[in-house]
């Protein structure tokens, strides 16, 4: 259980740390608001209001190519953690492995010019 | 019955058993509280000095006995004693609350990290999954932080985060795997005791190349800094921050290098496993091997900054999946292949 006990009294002091620091910063710290202080940072200017900006489609080709990606690290990750508990299952393991990775090395060849604009 | 216990009454001896005791002095002192604290400030020092070195400039030099040592302190003191400015934009509870939250999640990093056999806060079978678990969340209050402040350069910074998580979360991902098939564990100091013969890094120095490219993106530091490029987005996400809250977030990010650098001695360079000296009982001596061989990864990550532009965003979802992801397939697959080869002989 002291493992348990040391990591409940660890989170209760990063807990409070941070908080600590909040209390000394309003006793510490002055308080003299302005308006000039408290409107958005924008260089010096005023700030121009905000305004509808289009979908990034320039970079949407990267969205779906990292989701098929996540899929895939989930197999990689599944099949060769089957290696700890199943040796002899060694050899579909390395099998699928080279597969994925020489689809992935043959890919990374060869989509060029990823960028899409309308 | 001891002398202490006759002469104390219980409640003070019970603080004293308390105060003494294992938990309290791995949770408070080593490695946990005041260690992470000095270990985030040293950091800060560190980097100032190593790049004044790389300039050609002398660094902190002034504040404190040796060498500008407690120029950190006094930076800390004086964030402290500034206004914490809120934006009118900003939405308030969020911008108080999340570079708080921002320290929690990275200071709990530190809990799976064991600095020797002994020295861990909480030892589990699954520490390696934990620790991710919290490097993939950590992102997570830094981008409300940034969301909150109700700013367009804060917007432009959290969008460029979100990319580069993208990029790096699956490689870093794949490289851990490496790592858990070869130590044939999930525990952080079975891997460490699975490298007693040979360290991770001469099987596995594709996954580790992978890793530390990975880390360096995973802490924003130069050259994959987009989110917070000071000379075009001024401090991106962390620009409407003053005072308390940039002393957070400074903290916190701080923090996550510090846990990523000693978790990539413990998986890639041996851990605690190093030449024993005469005189040094087992119990120092490893975690003095952890933060040696700790301080050249620091070194190394820190020195990109001196020596290296920033690269762009195209450039690192680019370098995602053309190089990183590639390389830590690969490099399961030889893990695989090694793992299999004492079968047939």
């Amino acid at each position: 259980m002291a493992s348990h006990d040391a990591l409940i009294i660890y989170l209760v002091l990063v807990v409070i740390l941070p908080i600590l620091f909040w209390g000394m910063n309003k006793l510490l710290g002055p308080r003299r608001p302005q308006r000039k202080k408290s409107i958005a940072f924008e260089c010096g200017q005023e700030p121009m209001r905000w305004r509808p900006s289009p979908f990034p489609f320039e970079y949407f080709p990267y969205a779906i190519i990292y989701v098929a990606y996540a899929v895939l690290a989930i197999v990689a990750f599944l099949t060769s953690v089957t290696l700890i508990d199943r040796p002899d299952a060694a050899l579909r393991v390395i099998l699928i492995l080279a597969i994925i990775s020489a689809s992935s090395i043959y890919l990374a060849l060869n989509l060029r010019d990823l960028g899409q604009r309308l | 019955m001891p002398l202490a216990a006759q002469i104390l009454p219980p409640p003070i001896e019970q603080l004293i058993n308390f105060i003494t005791s294992d938990a309290f002095v791995k949770a408070v002192i080593f490695p946990g509280a005041i260690f992470v604290s000095v270990f985030g400030l040293f950091t800060v020092w560190y980097e100032r000095k190593l790049l004044a070195r790389v300039m050609l400039r002398i660094g902190p030099l002034h504040v404190g006995k040796y060498a500008g040592l407690m120029q950190v302190v006094a930076d800390t003191v004086k964030f402290l004693a500034r206004e914490y400015i809120i934006p009118e934009t900003a939405r308030k509870r969020l911008f108080i609350l999340m570079p708080m939250l921002g320290v929690v999640v990275n200071a709990l990093l530190f809990a799976f990290l064991p600095f020797g056999p002994m020295w861990l806060i909480f030892p589990s079978d699954i520490s390696i999954l934990l620790f991710f678990i919290f490097v993939a969340i950590s992102p997570i209050p830094l981008i409300l932080a940034g969301w909150a402040s109700g700013n367009k350069y804060s917007l432009i910074g959290i969008i460029r985060f979100a990319f580069q998580i993208f990029a790096y979360e699956i490689p870093l991902f794949l490289a851990l795997t490496g790592v858990i098939v070869m130590a044939r564990s999930f525990d952080i100091v079975k891997i460490v005791e699975a490298q007693a013969s040979m360290p991770f890094i001469i099987p596995q120095i594709i996954g580790f190349l992978a890793f530390f490219i990975t880390l360096v993106s995973e802490v924003e530091r130069i050259p994959f800094d987009m989110p917070t490029a000071e000379q075009e987005l001024v401090e991106g996400w962390m620009v409407e921050f003053s005072s308390y809250g940039f002393l957070m977030l400074q903290l916190a990010t701080y923090l996550k290098l510090d846990a990523l650098v000693v978790l990539t001695t413990l998986l890639y360079l041996g851990g605690w496993y190093g030449p024993a000296i005469p005189g040094i009982p087992d119990f120092i001596l490893a975690p003095f091997w952890v933060l040696l061989k700790s301080l050249v990864i620091l070194t190394a990550v820190l020195l990109l900054r001196g020596t290296y532009p920033r690269i762009t965003i195209k450039k690192i979802l680019d370098l995602g999946w053309r190089v990183l992801i590639p390389m830590t397939l690969l490099n399961l697959l030889i893990v695989s292949i090694i793992m299999t080869i004492p079968q047939f002989f």
